[in-house]
């Protein structure tokens, strides 16, 4: 049992640490106003952190907050006190967003949420929010200020970037590059289902429940032994150092847990079993 | 399944979930990068060069920064001989000096003269590195110090360069200048701001009354 739920433990963490790789859009606004007509600012819109991943309970949180950098574009330094605000609409996949003819057509909106400066951190705002699988795009509107000497209002409409097909038809004007759409996390599964001798590990990724989860761990510790599952967990997270030890100090802590569950659980069984006897 | 059973596996159902849950303690999920933790942009270096006894003679430079590849943000200070307009007898430039000559852009720093921390023929100067509203270069890797005056330039004691950079904004390789300006293309003196004395327009531009 300890095994077991140690063996679990690992699987389940496996998907907090994921390799993340960064990618966001940005336009240039020019400023009009004396005495600094002429100047242009920089505003870089994206996703905190890429690739994004729906939320999946268990494997990966879909925190994916909508961030928005702003800076003087010579210099690149960050411009702060922007008043920001952002309508965010959802599609559920390229089919839906295909059949959309304007913005209102969309699976879920929300308006008016507020983009925040991030504290500690100038020219960064923020808005948080756990993602689903799809497309997402956003409407960026409110007012710029460039180091106290004008202000300009921005108003602009951006949408992620599918590998299924074009998202641009909602686009504003001026925009470079992309940030992706919100893919499901099990199509990263490597080796695929269904492959090599480790599909039940492979199942406890893509169960929804923490039952089915842990039934799943049952058949991962019944194929292989314990700490080979620990190795297959750890490797899945190879590119950082940090996450053997997270891991290491994760299994230190519920290890003992572990034990304490089996021990109690077992006696308790024991316990009922005399009981009938009698 | 009697309802002894049923309970039993409830006991072994809930206390592994615990026995998880420990395991998950308060780290579960959580990837912060989007906070201040990540602070990889961050250099807090500072560099104190004493000028004092030093003599630069016409056209001799004076290098005292160089980032490259990184273009950065910080402040400088200075303390050099100047005339009666408080101008600086040396010219403080700054831009990106490359080792191809079309991708060097250096222009004169603007200065802010501090009146009551100016004394015996030298004056105090800050300047903010990049100064985004009132001139020069926008990305700077590299500051020195150079003689357009004509004259040779001598030191006095105290005179020094203290230059503190914060933050590095970027890659000239990534964000390179398109356009060529040399050192040897700029004339003496710096434009000189003045927030204390009488003059409201030689203030520059940033501060709010």
């Amino acid at each position: 049992m300890m095994a077991m739920v140690a063996a679990a433990s690992f699987m389940l963490l496996s998907g907090a640490a994921l390799q993340q790789a960064f990618a966001h859009a940005s336009t240039t606004l020019t400023l009009d106003e004396d005495p600094v007509a002429g100047k242009k600012i920089r505003v870089t819109v994206g996703h905190t952190n890429e690739p994004t991943y729906g939320v999946k309970p268990g494997i990966h949180d879909g925190k994916h907050n909508f961030e928005v950098l702003l800076a003087d574009s010579d210099t690149r330094l960050p411009l702060t006190g922007a008043s920001l605000k952002v309508d965010k609409y959802y599609f559920k996949d390229i089919k839906s967003f295909k059949k959309a003819n304007t913005l209102d057509d969309a699976d879920d909106i929300e308006k008016g949420v507020t983009v925040g400066s991030v504290f500690g951190d100038p020219g960064h705002y923020m808005a948080r929010q756990v993602q689903k699988d799809g497309i997402y795009g956003y409407r960026l509107y409110g007012t710029i200020n460039y180091f106290g000497e004008a202000k300009i209002d921005i108003d602009s409409t951006m949408f992620c970037s599918s590998s299924e097909g074009d998202t641009k038809k909602f686009n504003s004007a001026g925009w470079t590059g992309s940030f992706g759409c919100t893919e499901d996390i099990v199509d990263t599964l490597f080796p695929e289902r269904g492959k090599g001798n480790d599909d039940a590990a492979l199942e406890l990724l893509v169960g929804d429940g923490g039952s089915a989860q842990i039934k799943q761990a049952s058949l991962v510790t019944s194929s292989a032994p314990a700490p080979a599952a620990m190795n297959i967990a750890a490797s899945a997270n190879a590119p950082a150092p940090i996450s053997a030890s997270f891991f290491q100090l994760m299994a230190a802590l519920g290890i003992p847990a572990a034990a304490l569950a089996s021990f109690f659980g077992i006696r308790s069984i024991r316990q009922g079993r005399r009981d009938n006897a009698l | 399944m009697n309802l002894k059973a049923i309970k039993n596996l409830k006991v072994l159902l809930i206390a592994s979930l615990a026995g998880i849950g420990v395991a998950y303690g308060g780290t579960a999920f959580a990837s912060h990068s989007f906070e201040l933790g990540v602070a990889g942009s961050n250099i807090p270096q500072n560099t104190h060069i004493r000028l004092d006894g030093l003599e630069l003679p016409p056209g001799g430079v004076l290098p005292v920064y160089d980032s490259s590849p990184n273009f950065v943000a910080g402040h400088f200070l200075l303390r050099a001989p100047c005339d009666e307009d408080h101008v600086p007898t040396i010219t403080v430039i700054a831009g990106h000096i490359d080792e191809h000559m079309g991708g060097t852009f250096v222009d004169k720093v603007p200065l802010y003269y501090i009146d009551h921390a100016s004394t015996a023929g030298s004056c105090v100067y800050h300047a903010h590195v990049p100064d985004p509203l009132n001139g020069g270069a926008s990305r700077v890797t590299d500051i020195d110090l150079i003689n357009l005056s004509g004259d040779d330039v001598e030191f006095n004691p105290g005179d020094t360069v203290d230059i503190n950079i914060q933050r590095v904004l970027g890659s000239i390789t990534s964000v390179p200048y398109t356009e060529t300006q040399l050192p040897g293309d700029l004339e003496h003196g710096n434009p000189v701001f003045d927030l204390n004395d009488d003059d409201p327009d030689n203030d520059g531009l940033g501060f709010v009354e």
